[in-house]
């Protein structure tokens, strides 16, 4: 079945939350809407669903591949090219504690940059936007099937929303 | 709702919920707190405004473009012609090239670290500062440029003697790696894209947001680093704790590679010297520098730059505060350093105090002292100097030239103080615990050539150019963080007074 992208735009937050509640209580999934904003509005200022997300385990795993790669590396140097300073050890824990921060830093450093890519896209299922949120507005985007367009459409007009554009997917 | 005791303007001041404040009032009205002291701008035209500015530029920002291009080519032409005339067999010859690029990065790296501190604490005032410092990171691209040459000036820890032995210098890495290049490069290539990293975080919502008034090259830019934002719950979410987790990896990076920086080309190029307190002693002093580099910039962009009407004092006040703890953390470890080889007196300690601070040197470190600390600090220290703005700035001036003479002073003649030979800054192995007598006495100072100083120049020059060409891409204000800082402060009455209110949601 065909989707469309509905989008209704508005003036403050509060009649944007009324919609959302509206939109809840006449069994649009809370999947199915989303609230676009110009800025991070706090926690549940709209009464939506909470979000979450698992940025930090791309972290954990960069920079423990890091270390490893960097243990492999610094610790079979001095084992194929020794170097004896007596009474120093040919594998040295404090020169090689230096190397493994920088490749535990720099392989977390990679993963979450990667992490947050990947995250960042594909967020939207039919993206439609409009300008006007840069200045304000707050947009209420509701993914819905032909037939519950109509319905969706009226309770964004009934909220409050100075706009009301659609997107066909 | 919590409110912060901030004084504002008095009865009768215009400033509304939204309202910008509106100079020329009458001080006395607003007790010792003018009138912009808080400037809290209009959300819906903040960014149609700063875009508009961005797009027309000033006066400033060209002359700050033609002086850094004009002192960076003249750096190139210095950096050429020196390497023609001495190439890079002797690195006694690039100890002032050495301290340019140490300047550069200094800056370059740490402005970017007081964006990620200030959003941790979720201070308020931070909000008109945090996109100048992490367009710094756009600076910090050189870095990479710039190390280079330094890295190939910078003698190798193992060579061979003519009669096959092999001798070794002191350094962090000592037997694991003859060359500690690569780790070194890929220290500052991983530093560099997180700090880039940070601001494209930070800049996508504003790049989004913006894109549709732009044209051409920025369009294009916008379009591809922010086509995918439309500013929904989890985009934001992945943008605060991205920004979070980057922010935290980013500060242990950036005191990391300044260790291996002072390490490998200042302390380790002394013969003898083997000080604890020197790395954190540089992270200080970067920390001050960079946190100067932004209020200077911020302030120029304020007076000069059009910005006034979104840009208050407050800033200037609360980090001024911070600017003034870090003067005085400087000055401790300084004294630290003095305080601990003055004490011990071993022959190898005196020589070196005597070599970096009372004799070689002792010109150019009592004018880094006075520049880093006794000017800035009569100026930091005065509430009127800080609460007007322009103290911190004026600061900062001579914070930055005193920051360009402990790079002179600690990298220069680092470079030049030992021979890359045996008893020089090699030993064989079997001595590795004798003590190097070679600053017994202590050489005298090396003053730069006509090629040095264009290189010092040019390092000013590269910062200067490449600020102004940030600044030309992205917006020199975080917008969003503005609108957001907008929608969470307003003016209200307490009793008689008008006084800032900031909701704090978290």
């Amino acid at each position: 079945m065909a989707t469309q992208a509905i989008l209704g735009l508005f003036e403050d937050a509060s009649s944007a939350a009324d919609a959302g509640d509206a939109l809840k209580a006449s069994g649009v999934a809370e999947s199915d809407y989303q609230f676009l904003t110009d800025i991070p509005y706090p926690e549940g200022a709209f009464g939506e669903r909470m979000e979450r997300h698992s940025l930090f385990i791309w972290t954990l795993i960069g920079g423990a591949l890091g270390i490893v790669l960097s243990l492999i590396v610094a610790g079979m140097t001095p084992l194929a090219v020794p170097m004896t300073i007596e009474p120093k050890p040919i594998l040295a824990m404090p020169p090689l504690a230096v190397i493994c921060f920088a490749g535990a830093m720099l392989g977390a450093i990679l993963f979450t940059v990667i992490g947050i890519a990947l995250s960042l896209r594909g967020n939207l299922a039919s993206p439609h936007s409009d300008d006007r949120i840069a200045i304000g507005l707050i947009g209420l985007l509701v993914n819905a099937g032909a037939a519950q367009a109509p319905q969706v459409t009226e309770i964004l007009n009934d909220a409050g929303a100075v706009d009301v554009t659609t997107n066909r997917a | 709702m919590a409110s912060e005791a901030h004084a504002q303007p008095g009865p009768g001041h215009d400033h509304d919920a939204h309202g910008v404040a509106s100079p020329g009032h009458d001080s006395h009205e607003h007790g010792h707190f003018g009138p912009e002291m808080w400037v809290i701008p209009e959300r819906s035209e903040l960014v149609s405004g700063v875009v508009q500015r961005q797009q027309e530029g000033s006066s400033l920002l060209r002359w700050v473009f033609i002086v850094g291009g004009i002192l960076t080519i003249l750096g190139i032409v210095g950096f050429v012609l020196k390497l023609v005339t001495v190439g890079f067999s002797d690195h006694n010859d690039w100890g002032f090239y050495v301290a340019a690029f140490a300047f550069v990065f200094t800056l370059s790296a740490s402005a970017p670290l007081a964006a990620c501190a200030f959003r941790f604490t979720k201070s308020h005032w931070r909000r008109p500062l945090t996109r100048i410092a992490e367009v710094f990171s756009v600076v910090s691209i050189v870095n990479i440029l710039l190390f280079i040459p330094a890295l190939i000036a910078l003698p190798e820890i193992g060579v061979m003697t003519e009669s096959g032995e092999e001798m070794v210098r002191r350094s962090i890495w000592f037997q694991e790696l003859s060359n500690p290049s690569g780790w070194l490069m890929a220290s500052m290539i991983g530093l560099v894209f997180c700090s880039l990293s940070i601001l494209w975080l930070s800049a996508m919502p504003d790049m989004a947001q913006s894109r549709s008034m732009m044209t051409g090259f920025r369009a294009s830019l916008y379009a591809r680093l922010a086509g995918g934002w439309y500013g929904t719950k989890r985009q934001w979410q992945i943008q605060k704790g991205g920004l979070a987790i980057l922010g935290g990896l980013y500060f242990m990076l950036v005191v990391f590679v300044q260790f291996l920086i002072v390490s490998d080309f200042a302390m380790a190029m002394i013969p003898g010297w083997k000080d604890s307190i020197l790395p954190p002693f540089y992270t200080v002093i970067s920390f001050q520098g960079g946190l100067a580099a932004i209020l200077l910039t911020a302030y120029a962009l304020r007076r000069w730059g059009g910005y006034r009407e979104y840009m208050g004092q407050a800033p200037f006040w609360a980090a001024s505060k911070v600017l003034l703890g870090l003067t005085l953390l400087h000055t401790y470890h300084l004294f630290a350093f003095f305080i601990t080889y003055w004490y011990g007196r071993l022959e190898v300690e005196q020589a070196i105090l005597n070599y970096l601070m009372f004799k070689s040197y002792i010109g150019i470190f009592w004018a880094q002292l006075f520049f880093t600390f006794f000017i800035p600090f009569p100026i930091l220290v005065s509430n009127h100097a800080r609460r007007e703005g322009w103290g911190a700035p004026l600061a900062a001036v001579f914070i930055l030239i005193g920051l360009m003479l402990f790079h002179i002073r600690i990298f220069a003649a680092a470079f030049a103080a030992a021979p890359a030979d045996l008893h020089g800054l090699y030993y064989l192995p079997s001595d590795a615990f004798s003590f190097p007598a070679l600053l017994l006495p202590p050489p005298g100072a090396t003053f730069p050539d006509l090629w040095d100083i264009f290189m010092l120049l040019g390092g000013v020059g590269i910062v200067l150019f490449l600020l102004r060409v940030a600044l030309m891409v992205l917006p020199p204000l975080c917008l969003w963080e503005m609108k957001e800082g907008s929608m969470y402060q307003r003016v209200d009455t307490l009793i008689r007074g008008r006084y800032l209110v900031l909701a704090k949601p978290e």
